[in-house]
């Protein structure tokens, strides 16, 4: 009897044992939440716009690059722009005078929906569409000085360059430099739709360390991980990309538990989180800044003395503690404080209404003028920045209307110098000084909203792009931040940080210059 | 009999005129509000951009052509049924529209069941004793739905019902994750889920919609109490009900008599209730994270997106118009006068 119960266990456990998983004995899933404000736009990274979507297109692609990262000790790491990993592209080999280089694709990468490996037909394709969509991709293509490229082998790719590429790794792990399955796109097309732009919206075609396993419009995306990923799995099986509106929901929620991590909170929820159980908010210095534009073209704003004044009478401190809680940094210039080659001792400002007032006098406007701020809708720091500005300029005898605008009007504007004066926030993803210089500083640069030009300074642009030699660079860009804060084109308000809330049992996160959240390092502990 | 016929003709012709000429005036005052408030293009292609790549754009969704060539383009694709494609989803707005609409009409549908539910009875017996306590009681609730606004209470029956009581499920869409939507009957999640007899999804998804349907019930019913107990109190006051009781009738009988001639305006007021949910849920979808027309309007209004934009207003106003249409129908079926009056 006994022997017999022996053996009808062991019977048991041996059927239990051979249970495929998800049944019995299956290990519970490690599952990610994360409130999201809206929903994902695109799932075809050339067409990328909004925040959210750049976020899924990083994690479900694989892009040519990465940053490797450094552990702060403050229980976040942030990606070190000095140190350029292979992700896609495993290896690579510049020519001796620089104006080439070979892409060697990491081999045994596979399509994550199809199987198929990743080879250089696939990014022949991707660099063919880029030009094909005439889309932000190309952009980079073009920045990054890409004459052509080439299959030089089945998994390697050779590009030419028109002149000399700084910033090729830079713009190469943007969350649009992707492989996509070339077989499976072509195989979507339509004759009003060459690229299948329309079905790759809808539809990963990606090699990336996840990809899209369910997407219901308006409640939520889930994405799988990549088992096969070239890194590891990530920790995290399955991430839910659950859209939830309501800043206030997305922060009760999170306090609740419901959720793991709720992105965009306001700075007031941000605050109201610190210290709550089981919630921790990161604070992570970023190149965001937080910028006031002047157009140069016309009236007061067109004298360099009225901008200086304008600058001196910014009340630094004020908007720091009393709009930023003391989290954010007081900026110096056109280089952010954490960018690369800043140079803070050539930054003449400190909040000075005397010098103001003096420098006002000496542009002949000693009783004052007035001015229209620009700024978009439904941006509560800005509003609150302008209001702050408003009474400091008021201070030096300056009336400062503060307009509230459409985004669309507002983008609009800036496109075609439209604006008397912005305010906007900016983040330098390229951490170069000659790259914010030639979006922004150069004449008719992409970024360039204030009608800006003086040829020294594009001079210098081209100087600190044409080198690799870092010290001539940090010398070329010392001289470039002095002439652009003493002509004062921009008033630079804040380097602002990122926070982001997550349960205190969420570790691994990696602050990346994009502010966009990578799930692939994220663990449980 | 065929006096009366053309009669009928003629009002609803008259009618049906009125709502085309109403529904073309909305579309364009739609379509030149929303091309007044900012070009797109410059949101459409971010930071990366050249001359080529924005004229390119502007000349792929028709923005280089004058407004009113824009604009009768629009109406002509309005009238094959073609909505436009939402520059956001790359969907058409109608297929857009068609996903979305079940969560709003079930939303809405709900909240004016709960509405009226408790409104009717409560006026009618406000009515019944102006100063007892059912009166006061419903003073205070219209009071306090008609000075609330509808965000807010969602917030606050949220954080009193899910944060502090755990009575409801999060507020996160309309039934839970881990069940997953029914299969696709009628699209609403409370039907769908019977038909498929699955009690737990049943369960989930009325605990999912209870919270939301009630802020819309508190909100919208004050209107629809607030006339029921006028009317009815008008009706019980009014020669005939004073006559009928003069002559003995049982008071079950007058209140009978009563009630059947005070719910003509309510139930107009009821339909337009309805109207209006189905387009002012809006805020309270957003709370909710409610997946209906209102989510899909902010969305929309997000990011400029023209087309869904246009569409859901349109949309909400061909439901305004047509309730309007259908109170008109009604009351002339009730009131002949009605019919020949311009």
């Amino acid at each position: 009897m006994k022997r017999s119960l022996l053996f009808n266990m062991l019977f048991v456990l041996l059927l239990l044992a051979m249970l495929p998983g998800g049944m019995a004995l299956a290990q519970e899933e490690n599952v990610l939440v994360i409130a999201i404000p809206g929903d994902i736009e695109t799932l075809d990274p050339p067409f990328s716009r909004f925040q959210r979507s750049n976020e899924t297109n990083l994690n479900i692609y694989d892009q040519f690059f990465r940053y490797g990262s450094v552990d702060t000790g403050l229980g976040y790491s942030v990606a070190d722009t000095g140190t350029i990993e292979g992700a896609s592209v495993e290896s690579w080999e510049w020519s001796e005078d620089l104006s080439s280089i070979v892409l060697n694709i990491r081999e045994g990468a596979t399509f994550n929906k199809t199987g198929r490996e990743v080879t250089a037909d696939d990014f022949i394709y991707w660099f063919e569409r880029a030009v094909g969509t005439e889309s932000g991709t190309l952009w980079n293509v073009n920045t990054a000085n890409i004459a052509s490229w080439e299959k030089t082998g089945p998994h390697q790719v050779t590009l030419q360059f028109s002149q000399l590429s700084p910033w090729l790794f830079f713009l190469f792990r943007d969350q649009s430099q992707g492989p996509m399955d070339a077989i499976e796109a072509q195989a979507n097309v339509a004759d009003d739709d060459p690229w299948a732009a329309r079905w790759l919206a809808k539809n990963d075609v990606g090699s990336g360390e996840f990809y899209v396993e369910s997407w219901e419009p308006g409640v939520a995306m889930v994405l799988r991980a990549n088992p096969d990923y070239w890194a590891g799995k990530a920790f995290f099986d399955q991430i839910v990309l659950q859209v939830v509106p309501s800043s206030a929901d997305r922060a009760l929620l999170l306090r609740e538990g419901e959720v793991d991590i709720a992105a965009s909170l306001s700075t007031d929820e941000l605050a109201a989180l610190e210290g709550a159980e089981g919630v921790k908010v990161l604070t992570v210095p970023t190149r965001n800044q937080m910028i006031m534009g002047l157009n140069v073209t016309e009236g007061p704003l067109a004298n360099k003395l009225v901008r200086q004044a304008l600058s001196y009478a910014v009340p630094y401190d004020d908007i720091i503690e009393g709009i930023f809680g003391g989290k954010a940094k007081k900026s110096a210039g056109p280089v952010p404080v954490d960018g690369k080659h800043h140079d803070g001792s050539v930054w003449p400002y400190d909040y000075d209404p005397d010098k103001a007032r003096e420098l006002l006098a000496e542009a002949g406007y000693a009783d004052g003028f007035e001015f229209t701020l620009d700024i978009a809708s439904g941006v509560a720091t800005t509003e609150q920045i302008a209001v702050v500005l408003q009474a400091a300029y008021a201070d030096v005898g300056v009336t400062m209307n503060i307009n509230l605008q459409t985004a669309a009007v507002f983008g609009e504007q800036l496109g075609t110098l439209g604006h008397q004066a912005w305010m906007r926030d900016l983040l330098w993803y390229v951490d170069d000084p000659g790259y914010t210089g030639v979006a922004t500083f150069r004449t008719g640069g992409i970024t360039n909203w204030m009608g800006y030009s003086n040829e020294t300074i594009d001079g210098l642009i081209v100087q600190m792009n044409g080198t690799l030699d870092e010290e001539l660079k940090a010398e070329l860009a010392r001289e470039y931040q002095r002439i652009v804060s003493d002509e004062a084109p921009q008033l630079f308000l804040a380097d602002m940080p990122f926070e982001i809330a997550m349960r205190d049992d969420i570790h691994g996160y990696v602050q990346l210059p994009d502010n966009l959240l990578w799930y692939w390092p994220l663990y449980r502990e | 009999m065929l006096d009366s016929m053309r009669e009928w003709g003629f009002f609803l012709l008259r009618r049906f005129g009125f709502f085309l000429i109403a529904l073309f005036g909305v579309s364009v005052i739609t379509f030149t509000v929303t091309h007044k408030i900012g070009n797109p293009v410059y949101l459409l292609v971010g930071t990366r951009y050249n001359q080529e790549m924005l004229d390119n754009i502007r000349r792929e969704i028709g923005l280089d052509r004058p407004l009113h060539e824009q604009y009768l383009r629009y109406a002509g694709n309005l009238l094959q049924g073609n909505l436009g494609i939402s520059r956001f989803s790359y969907n058409p707005v109608l297929e857009d529209i068609g996903r979305r609409l079940p969560a709003t009409l079930e939303l809405s549908s709900w909240a004016l069941a709960m509405g009226v539910l408790w409104a009717v009875p409560a006026g009618i017996l406000a009515a019944l004793r102006p100063q007892g306590r059912m009166a006061r009681l419903a003073d205070l609730a219209a009071r306090t739905g008609v000075s609330m606004p509808g965000f807010w209470l969602g917030l606050l029956l949220i954080f009193v019902f899910f944060a502090e009581l755990h009575w409801f499920p999060a507020p996160l869409g309309r039934i839970a994750r881990s069940i997953g939507p029914p299969q696709y009957v009628t699209g609403w999640y409370s039907i769908d889920t019977l038909l498929a007899g699955d009690r737990e999804a049943f369960f989930s998804s009325v605990s999912h919609l209870i919270l939301p349907a009630l802020t819309l019930a508190i909100t919208t019913s004050p209107s629809t109490l607030q006339i029921t107990r006028k009317r009815m109190q008008e009706v019980l006051q009014s020669d005939y009900i004073r006559s009928a009781r003069a002559f003995g009738l049982p008071g079950n009988k007058v209140y009978r008599y009563a009630l059947r001639n005070t719910l003509g305006p309510v139930i107009t007021m009821i339909a337009m209730t309805y109207g209006y949910l189905l387009s002012g849920t809006v805020l309270v979808e957003v709370v909710f994270t409610w997946p209906g027309l209102g989510l899909y309007a902010v969305d929309a209004m997000n990011h400029s997106d023209y087309e869904p934009i246009m569409g859901v207003v349109l949309l909400s106003s061909g439901f305004y118009l047509l309730v309007y249409l259908a109170s008109d129908i009604f009351n002339a079926l009730f009131d002949p006068r009605v019919r020949t009056e311009l």
